[in-house]
């Protein structure tokens, strides 16, 4: 709130700075209606503005029909849910235990453990990977997705500085009630580390959501392939049908197809987001501050 | 086939004006391209028992159908395979759905005989996948080799991983598999590394880039046609007003178009005294360059030098003419209006007396080279490909292009083969998946238009006129795939430079010397020596 021994701003002030932070609004936003536009989208209207479209003046929802008539869309979906969430749940546990048993100072050979935990900063490239992968038995299973994926360096070491932040004197005095390192774990640390733990949750996601190389690289049948393998192909690759197999029924342009896939791919993520935005301004400004 | 037009688009100018660097990765290192020259390539037989309505030639003139010829004829004896194959391959449409519930696919397996497993990959993406299955030692028993994605040292891959089919092939011994016989020498070329062949070649347009316009954009000026370079410039400054312009922003494509009316070579011109000299040494692509710094000058060219897909734009005329892919293209301007049929361009000479150039493309998009395997396996193999390969109008292209009859596709009034909305679910990724593995020779067919059919046989008469082909074509240098690419990459930034008005000219001739020192000298002379003596003189 204003303090009060602080005059009204000017209206030309004002409006000064509405106008700044409206183009700041419209510049993100555009693209956005363009993407959602350009999907709803006639040919006619595509035809008419040469590509991309601002405003459909003949709306139709052809595009998405198209998309969804032969099932690998409504399935790859279904794909992509199944990798965020088993996926998340399973890095989300793996973390934060390698984290919180990181973090506490009895744990035997820790300076070797972190050691060899740092070296995950790096990746390995791709024919090492596919090597594993191949010989764990994960290749053409959903599971290769996940797996590689499940310890994030980063997060890792995002997690195990918050836990090392947790003061030594609320752990001791747990246990001198009892208390084993699993409820310690369960009962004080992730009570207390709510924040970080929904932005490296967030984090996960949206990294097990927005994946496709390994996808690419490991599974061989198509009906696993997750929403943004198929939105790749969409948008890299945008014509389906070659001239001389064009029937009655022409598909609708690529354009809209393509920004189709996009609103389809964006849709749900978009959606997590809002519930977990509270802990991650929270999360993210952790250890800005210390008091 | 659009899908596989886009493929040589993407990289369309690289093979037209560079030198085929990509193409020629390893096998001359020892002397591989001079076994090349010495190698006898299949015998060209072409199919018999098709007819269309205007016949194609060896020169690169694809024969034209006006409809799909009635009651196909069968070109195989008996179904190719006794067991399940396995195939990686690439598809440039939206991915198939998987052969379990995709009855089109069932039903090629069961014509084929034994199950056709195709690992699918995308682009990009395609070399990685590539590269991992090679190292990781789990190789399908095909794996498609595209001759422009960047794949190293593929003369002692070849050798190492893959099966040499020399024996199998060369000569009359291709008379075996008709359908691989009928594939044109031209392309058999491009399957021949370190002069042993490696596999049947997947056949693509035998054109090269041509400049489309709109018909209607171009009425106002009377016409896309020219006769010289100040009559084009004249044009195209007429026709950019407001938020139309005259040129697609594609600088180096469009300076293509233009270097064929100054009569600059296909990527090398070959002197009397069989030496060569390279595309970028002659003063008729400085010319160019120079004419399209004035275009650029004249503000016609559209401003957005970022612009993915200018089709829609042509169709709506805010852009006047676009560089595309044979003269075939018409059809990717069809799909957007039905109503429009756009011009392709004739070159012309610049001063309206010298003789223009058209360079054709590559051909091919690759070849499919096999797992190392037995005898009998081999056989069985090229069977397949035999198969796949059966040309345009025969029983085995409707099965793998069109599908079951009533299932996949219909029948129109004109009794040509059109999809049903089972098969436009079923086919689009898979065909194009098997497009890029194999193919046969291209045509010219247009079902919903027959009279374009014509119309583009026309154009490619015209334009065979004034046809050269790239002397280097299936030769290989080491230095050329070692550094070339990144020659022709430095080179083209600075002659956009030039033509967007950041550099001078004389900043051309200090490029040229970069290129020469870099490597273009050594490229010229490993290239020199292994020009066979049916390529023809090209110059004075």
């Amino acid at each position: 709130m204003r303090p009060v021994w602080k005059e009204n701003p000017s209206p030309g002030y004002q409006a000064i700075k509405a106008l700044i932070l409206g183009g700041f609004a419209l510049v993100i936003v555009v693209p956005i209606l363009v993407v959602i536009s350009t999907s709803l989208a006639s040919d006619k209207d595509i035809i008419d503005a040469g590509g991309y479209v601002l405003w459909p003046s003949h709306p139709t929802v052809k595009a998405y029909q198209t998309l969804f008539s032969g099932g690998l869309m409504g399935r790859a979906i279904l794909v992509s849910v199944f990798v965020t969430i088993v996926g998340t749940a399973i890095a989300l546990a793996v973390t934060i235990a390698l984290a919180y048993a990181t973090s506490r100072p009895v744990l035997f050979g820790r300076p070797v453990l972190l050691m060899v935990l740092f070296t995950l900063l790096f990746a390995p490239g791709i024919i090492p990977m596919f090597l594993v992968v191949k010989q764990l038995g994960l290749l053409d299973s959903l599971w290769s997705l996940i797996l590689p994926g499940a310890l994030g360096a980063f997060n890792f070491v995002v997690l195990r500085t918050f836990f090392m932040n947790v003061p030594g004197e609320l752990l001791e005095s747990a246990r001198i009630d009892g208390a084993s390192d699993f409820t310690i774990l369960r009962r004080i640390i992730m009570p207390l580390s709510k924040a970080v733990i929904a932005v490296v949750g967030l984090f996960y996601a949206v990294g097990f959501w927005n994946a496709f190389f390994n996808a690419l690289l490991y599974l061989n049948d198509t009906s696993k392939w997750p929403v943004q393998v198929i939105l790749r192909t969409y948008v890299l690759q945008g014509k389906s049908l070659s001239a001389d197999q064009l029937g009655v029924h022409p598909p609708p342009q690529p354009q809209s197809l393509q920004m189709a896939v996009v609103v389809v791919a964006l849709v749900p993520i978009a959606m997590v987001y809002p519930f977990l935005q509270r802990h991650f301004t929270k999360g993210v400004i952790t250890g800005a501050v210390k008091g | 086939m659009i899908s596989r037009r886009r493929f040589l688009q993407v990289t369309g100018a690289a093979i037209a004006t560079s030198t085929l660097a990509a193409c020629g990765d390893g096998g001359a290192a020892n002397g591989g391209a001079k076994a090349s020259g010495d190698l006898k390539l299949p015998t060209y037989k072409p199919f018999e028992g098709l007819h269309p309505d205007f016949p194609g030639a060896e020169s690169g003139l694809e024969p034209g159908f006006l409809k799909f010829p009635a009651d196909a004829v069968s070109s195989v004896k008996a179904p190719p395979l006794k067991s399940a194959v396995t195939a990686l391959t690439e598809t440039f449409a939206t991915p198939p759905p998987p052969m379990g519930s995709n009855p089109m696919w069932q039903a090629l397996n069961q014509a084929l005989g034994g199950e056709l497993r195709l690992t699918i990959g995308t682009d990009p993406g395609y070399p990685e996948k590539f590269a991992t299955l090679l190292a990781s030692d789990s190789l399908p028993d095909l794996m498609w080799l595209p001759p422009n994605q960047g794949i190293p040292n593929i003369g002692p891959m070849l050798e190492a991983k893959f099966q040499d089919l020399t024996k199998y092939l060369s000569g009359d011994a291709v008379l075996e598999y008709p359908n691989l016989a009928a594939l044109k020498p031209a392309s058999w070329r491009t399957a021949v590394v370190n002069g042993k062949i490696w596999g049947a070649p997947i056949p693509s347009t035998p054109f090269g880039q041509v400049m489309m316009g709109n018909p209607k954009t171009w009425a106002k000026v009377g016409g896309l046609q020219c006769t010289t370079a100040d009559e084009f410039f004249a044009k195209c400054k007429e026709l950019t007003n407001g938020t139309n312009y005259a040129l697609e922003p594609a600088i180096i494509n469009m300076l293509h178009m233009f270097g064929e009316w100054f009569g600059a070579p296909n990527a090398w011109r070959v002197n009397q005294d069989r030496s060569l000299t390279h595309l970028y040494e002659t003063d008729n692509y400085k010319a160019a360059v120079e004419y399209a710094a004035k275009l650029w000058a004249a503000k016609v060219f559209y401003p957005d030098l970022n612009l993915a897909d200018a089709t829609p734009k042509t169709v709506n005329g805010q852009i006047a003419a676009q560089v595309v892919v044979g003269p075939r293209a018409t059809a990717d301007f069809r799909n957007l209006d039905p109503s429009l049929f756009v011009d392709t361009m004739i070159p012309f000479g610049h001063d309206g007396k010298a003789k223009p150039v058209y360079d054709m493309g590559y051909g091919t998009v690759g070849f499919t080279p096999f797992k190392k395997t037995d005898e009998g396996r081999i056989r069985e193999l090229l069977a397949l490909m035999d198969y796949l390969s059966a040309p345009f109008g025969t029983k085995e292209y409707l099965v793998k292009n069109f599908g079951v009859e009533g299932q996949q596709y219909a029948l129109d009034a004109q009794k040509n083969p059109v999809l049903t909305k089972a098969g436009q679910q079923q086919a689009p990724g898979l065909v194009s998946a098997l497009q890029i593995m194999n193919s046969p020779e291209s045509v010219i067919f247009n079902p919903a238009n027959p009279d374009d059919t014509k119309k583009i046989y026309a154009t490619e008469q015209q334009l065979l006129k004034f046809a050269m082909r790239n002397p280097t074509a299936g030769t290989y240098s080491d230095t050329s795939s070692k550094v070339g690419p990144k020659l022709t990459a430095a080179f083209r930034d600075t002659i956009v430079d030039i033509v967007t008005g950041r550099q001078k000219l004389d900043a051309y001739d200090e490029a040229l010397k970069r290129w020469k020192s870099g490597g273009g000298d050594k490229m010229r002379d490993e290239f020199a020596a292994v020009l066979p003596s049916s390529v023809p003189v090209t110059g004075s």
